[in-house]
């Protein structure tokens, strides 16, 4: 009971971002991101600083991240630029409605909510815990 | 109503004497969603246009006129929220369209009023790069400023005059602080805006970050997270909490338009009775007296006795709409809607139809996409809107016992209320699954919302709601109702044998409602149900003032109230099929001459009108038999 208890706890905050990350691989196998190649470079210079690319709808609550890339059509990006989701912008993910959609998120000072299928095209890096700091 | 809600101002109609319409200066209101331009405009103007914590509520052009301290007028022109100058939606297109001087029938404006929330500069400030590039003298409002003084926000005004090249003032629109700003501007020299730079306007990143130099240059501080908002958010976006608050939230409405509406009424209805009976002896001629008191007079004041039902619905949705709850409701239901195939932006239209079909179709406008618009537009109609209400209570009143469900808290009246609320609202969502999966298919469009922070309703806003739905109110019963009844209550008279009125039966009236018999006796309706359902093709809530009338001319059910009448005339299967009529039927011509003018066709109202009917018919059919067959 102990043993099971303590191995899941201390992790289970520092888990999400790789979790997020697989998923993120899973679901978007031939994207041809420069993703794995950032990483694997920043991999091979500091382990921690290691860029790990989320969709923004698999941002757990209350979860720090900056927007990576938006990968939505033209006119698309450009509406929820509009609203302040612009690569470099900080975003917290915050409340959503029943089943996890739509969520709303948190950046510039306001909340926005937006569907699931909409979260899923704009990507964030979640920032080492140094660079949180 | 529809007249007053839909039409768009034109400076023909001006009411200036001798003056000059040219030398009238045009004053356009621009500014993001939902940063208090409508709240502004009141203010100024002394007008009572519609506001609420949303974004979007605003979706036409609308003018109105301010005297400066030096005498002169000049028109301010209220523009729905944009957020650049690409107009996607057709709301942002009035505003577009108005600033370039391509509105027809709208003078290009003289200069501008940019309204911007001044505790989200960060995003809003990106706008003023567009409206300052048009070239026009520009005056640039930060709204909002006791909120953002409340949460320890900072902005150097003279700096950010400098950085645009405009004049700044802090205000709130509220409470009127800073307001003689506009006065001064637009009695000043007015000049063209002198910005040190102006960003690539294509580029929006680019405008923001234009914005963020010019934000960090004029010390602006961001406010504080507002706590409260996030503390209620927790719980009513809560992922257990929150939809069963909303539920309880419909509940709580309906039980209160009962259970404190129904004694005010009585009251109501008390005293237009008292009302009658006492000019009743002061008319001697005995045809007039039937004509006016029983016919006319019955009719108005079985329709006006609802009135404080009315009011309630409105004060309730206005508390919900200023409060900033309904977008929390949107993001919960928006998972049912995107289901149906709805567009989330549809959910405050549709929401607003629970007042009027007519502003929510309206309101559709702000959806980009012409598809997700059209279908909205088309389900709009099937959500139970206020003038339904009255013909709701009638029934419902008369033929479901009042018991108490689950304690005190919940009538079966009030649940029977609710019911038929949920089968409008499941009819819009089939209806709406229909089309979009076959002749209103179209891509998914990103749907974002902006939450706006919870505020106090203020009772002004709240009471300019309530002052507004009275006089329309009043006013229909006024004209329509009392035209209607006095014309049925004529017929009813007519045609005179040897100077004495007909049985009721053998009347103008009475003939044409036993030729609708055929249609109607399988649903249940006699031939005075018959001839309500004829009126209310004018407006639904017509029906209770016809059967008013009715009531009252005939002498069999003169003593009677509305309730025991009706009683006698529907078995419990032709008034459930009476209810579902209502539910579904397309009964308001004010509706369908929004639909044309707003789809721009014939072909939209006319499927309409024909889809709505042959459900109706077809729910009621089905209605009586299976309550008959249940209760029999």
């Amino acid at each position: 009971m102990i043993f099971r208890f303590a191995s899941r706890a201390p992790s289970s905050k520092t888990r999400p971002p790789v979790r997020a990350a697989k998923h993120a691989g899973q679901r978007r196998p031939a994207s041809g991101l420069p993703e794995s190649a950032a990483s694997a470079k920043a991999n091979v210079a500091d382990p921690s600083r290691e860029i790990q690319l989320v969709p923004l709808c698999d941002l757990p609550q209350g979860v720090h991240a900056i927007i990576h890339e938006i990968q939505l059509p033209a006119s698309a990006a450009e509406q929820v630029m509009l609203f302040g989701f612009m690569s470099g912008v900080e975003v917290v993910s915050g409340q959503c409605g029943p089943g996890g959609d739509p969520r709303v998120y948190r950046l510039d000072g306001t909340e926005v909510a937006i569907r699931r299928a909409t979260a899923q095209h704009i990507l964030v890096r979640i920032p080492s815990v140094q660079e949180q700091a | 109503m529809s007249s007053r809600e839909c039409c768009g101002p034109s400076f023909g109609t001006s009411v200036l004497e001798g003056v000059d319409q040219k030398s009238i200066r045009t004053i356009a209101l621009v500014g993001p969603p939902n940063c208090g331009k409508t709240t502004l405009f009141n203010q100024l103007t002394g007008l009572n246009r519609k506001v609420a914590n949303f974004p979007g509520v605003t979706v036409e052009h609308f003018t109105g006129y301010i005297t400066l301290q030096d005498g002169e007028r000049v028109a301010l022109i209220d523009l729905p929220g944009i957020y650049s100058m690409h107009a996607k939606s057709e709301d942002e297109r009035v505003t577009v369209d108005v600033l370039r001087g391509q509105m027809t029938g709208i003078e290009p404006p003289d200069a501008i009023v940019l309204v911007l929330d001044s505790t989200n500069l960060g995003r809003h400030l990106a706008l003023a790069a567009p409206v300052i590039s048009l070239g026009l003298p520009t005056l640039v409002l930060l709204n909002m400023a006791d909120s953002l003084r409340a949460r320890d926000g900072h902005i150097d005004v003279l700096s950010l005059a400098r950085q645009l090249g405009t004049p700044v003032a802090l205000v709130s629109a509220v409470s009127g602080e800073g307001l003689e700003a506009v006065d001064h501007f637009i009695s000043s020299a007015m000049h063209q805006p002198q910005p040190t730079e102006l960003p690539m306007l294509h580029d929006v990143r680019e405008c923001r970050q234009w914005a963020e130099r010019i934000n960090v240059q004029s010390n602006y501080r961001k406010p504080l997270p507002p706590v409260w908002t996030r503390r209620l958010d927790a719980v009513y976006l809560h992922r257990l909490w929150g939809p069963l608050i909303f539920f309880l939230v419909v509940v709580a409405v309906f039980q209160t338009i009962f259970a404190a509406g129904q004694p005010l009424s009585k009251i109501l209805q008390d005293a237009l009775d008292y009302l009658g009976t006492a000019v009743s002896p002061h008319v001697h001629n005995a045809l007039i007296r039937s004509l006016l008191i029983d016919g006319a007079w019955k009719g108005v004041s079985s329709v006006l006795v609802f009135l404080p039902q009315i009011l309630l619905l409105f004060l309730l949705i206005g508390v919900l709409e200023d409060s900033g709850y309904l977008a929390r409701a949107a993001v919960i239901a928006d998972r049912t809607m995107s289901r149906f195939g709805l567009n989330g932006k549809a959910f405050i239209p549709l929401l607003s139809a629970y007042a009027c079909a007519v502003p929510a179709i309206m309101a559709t406008r702000t959806i980009e996409n012409k598809r997700d618009r059209l279908a909205t537009i088309m389900v709009a109609p099937f959500m139970t809107c206020s003038a339904r209400l009255p013909v709701y209570t009638m029934v419902i009143a008369a033929f479901v016992p009042d018991a108490r469900i689950a304690g005190v808290f919940f009538g079966s009246r009030a649940l029977a209320m609710l019911g038929l609320y949920v089968i409008g609202f499941l009819a819009a969502l089939f209806t709406a699954r229909m089309l979009k999966s076959s002749i209103l298919k179209s891509k998914d469009v990103p749907f974002l919302l902006e939450l706006p922070p919870y505020r106090w309703p203020t009772l002004r806003s709240l009471g300019m709601r309530l002052l507004d739905r009275t006089k329309a109110f009043v006013w229909r019963a006024g004209t329509v109702i009392l035209a209607v009844s006095l014309l049925l209550a004529i017929l009813t008279n007519l045609p005179l044998h040897q100077g004495q009125p007909p049985a009721i039966q053998n009347s103008i009236a009475g003939r044409l409602g036993h030729s609708l018999v055929p249609v109607i006796a399988p649903l249940g309706f006699n031939w005075k149900i018959g001839v309500g359902l004829l009126t209310s093709l004018a407006a639904r809530e017509v029906i209770v003032g016809t059967l008013g009338t009715l009531y009252g001319v005939d002498p069999q059910q003169h003593a009677m109230n509305l309730q025991q009448a009706l009683h006698s005339d529907l078995s419990l299967g032709g008034a459930a099929a009476l209810l579902i009529f209502f539910a579904f039927a397309m009964q308001c011509t004010s509706t369908l001459a929004v639909v044309r003018r707003e789809t721009n066709s014939w072909k939209w109202p006319a499927l309409q009108f024909t889809y709505m009917t042959v459900m109706a018919y077809g729910g009621a059919f089905i209605a009586k038999h299976l309550v008959d067959a249940i209760f029999r």
